[in-house]
């Protein structure tokens, strides 16, 4: 029998890299950490409505994750204990700030428009009516977003925004399942008004047409004759 | 302050709701400058982490050490009842202690940790010194970092104040010798089992000469006690 090669980190499992994290290894959290850096940082940018202080939690909640290695029991996924220790960062700082933000959260979109991408991957096929259109939505999306608790927001940013199931996000807060449901449930009919859904239905933007005629406005007087010639 | 229940939406609402957010998310990678800080965080944890190795403590092992810790000093606990009857100097009422004056905050000298070099010798400090450590140690008990049980004696804390407790509590019974502490010393004096940092160990109260009254602090199985402590008599 050959002996089996020894896996570099990247052919190695979170779970793996945990481990050897534990056990040791110098390297293995940085591999870890890495493969999920970008979707942590989503969460992070969002949960905390600006890049200075998303920055600043996802940098605690590496340093926990770290330290904290040890504690992690294996009973939910590595990435999963990920963002719940990045989460709960996120929350603790913020709770620390004691500010409910309303100030205009989207301080990526700066950022964003240096270098050319402003909203997804499909950006590249809008014209720039329909790009400034989707800056504008997502500008008053995170206004809005900035309005509710931190508990809200975090619940509605890993359910709505990065697509988790409330399964998961109930393991990422630490918290129950209804608890989630509810802290969605709150969170959107909270945003509802603000990001103009509750308002009628409006005309169809495509239809630029004029209106059609309408019926001539009747007449309540006697008719009127031409003013007389002067004599 | 609790959030009023907002009226629900209709599915529609909160598919319109939920859509709006979806094309919020952010999908750009991490900026350069923040994985940069990253990293940099990351090298000094690895740095710390070889420069002061700190063994992992699995949540399993801590829960064993402290059950048996707890264990061992429920165990003392249990034996202290029967034996600290036989603490008190006989011939010695329990009154004559607060009639003694001053009280213990008088007392001359503090713990000192005794090895088989120094013999039984212990310096006297003064008296400010021992009414410092003694406050301190109470202070430490107030903020609940001494054991929970009078028979669990610690390190953390002042010894002399956790053996005046102890001779405080005024239990009587006698002591019966466990056989799993055998001490070399075969001087007489009261003996009262406890542990000491979880390891049991047997408290000595010698006779006392004049007003004060002398405790050693056996580790079970040694020959030399581990600390000594001396204590106006009471």
């Amino acid at each position: 029998m050959t002996p089996r090669p020894a896996l570099g980190h990247a052919e190695r499992t979170d779970a793996e890299l945990l481990a050897l994290h534990v056990d040791g290894d110098a390297d293995a959290f940085g591999e870890l950490f890495a493969r999920h850096r970008d979707r942590l940082w989503a969460v992070a940018l969002r949960t905390m409505g600006n890049p200075e202080d998303a920055a600043d939690g996802l940098q605690e909640g590496m340093i926990a994750a770290f330290r904290r290695a040890g504690s992690f029991r294996g009973d939910a996924a590595v990435t999963t204990w990920l963002h719940r220790v990045v989460v709960n960062a996120c929350l603790d700082r913020l709770r620390a700030m004691k500010v409910r933000r309303t100030e205009a959260l989207p301080d990526d979109l700066e950022d964003r428009a240096d270098r050319g991408s402003l909203v997804s991957s499909t950006d590249a096929e809008l014209d720039p009516a329909e790009l400034a259109v989707a800056d504008e939505r997502r500008r008053t999306v995170l206004t809005a977003l900035g309005t509710l608790t931190p508990d809200q927001r975090a619940a509605l940013v890993l359910v709505d925004m990065e697509g988790y199931s409330v399964a998961e996000a109930a393991q990422m807060l630490d918290v129950a399942e209804g608890t989630v449901k509810s802290r969605c449930f709150r969170g959107r009919a909270r945003l509802a008004p603000l990001l103009g859904v509750l308002a009628p239905p409006q005309r169809d933007v495509a239809d630029t047409r004029n209106l059609p005629p309408t019926a001539d406005v009747p007449t309540t007087g006697p008719p009127r004759a031409p003013p007389p010639a002067p004599s | 302050m609790t959030d009023p229940t907002p009226d629900p939406l209709t599915p529609g609402q909160d598919d319109a709701v939920r859509r709006l957010l979806a094309s919020a998310r952010h999908s750009d990678p991490t900026p350069p400058e923040v994985v940069a800080r990253l990293d940099e965080t990351l090298a000094s944890l690895r740095s710390e982490r070889v420069q002061a190795p700190a063994p992992v403590v699995t949540l399993a092992s801590r829960r064993r050490r402290t059950a048996a810790t707890a264990l061992l000093a429920a165990a003392a606990v249990v034996v202290l009842g029967v034996g600290i009857g036989q603490v008190l100097p006989s011939g010695t009422s329990t009154d004559a202690g607060s009639s003694a004056g001053a009280g213990d905050s008088a007392a001359s000298s503090d713990e000192r940790p005794a090895t088989a070099e120094s013999g039984r010798a212990f310096d006297a400090e003064s008296d400010s010194a021992a009414d410092a450590e003694e406050k301190l140690s109470d202070l430490r008990m107030q903020n609940g970092r001494t054991p929970a049980g009078p028979g669990a004696l610690t390190s953390e804390s002042g010894l002399r104040s956790q053996v005046r407790a102890l001779r405080r509590a005024s239990l009587t019974a006698a002591y019966s010798s466990s056989p799993l502490c055998t001490l070399a010393d075969a001087r007489s004096g009261k003996r009262v089992p406890v542990t000491f940092d979880g390891v049991p160990a047997v408290l000595v109260f010698r006779a006392p000469v004049a007003d004060r009254q002398r405790v050693d602090l056996f580790l079970c199985g040694e020959a030399s006690p581990a600390r000594s402590v001396r204590l106006r008599a009471r």
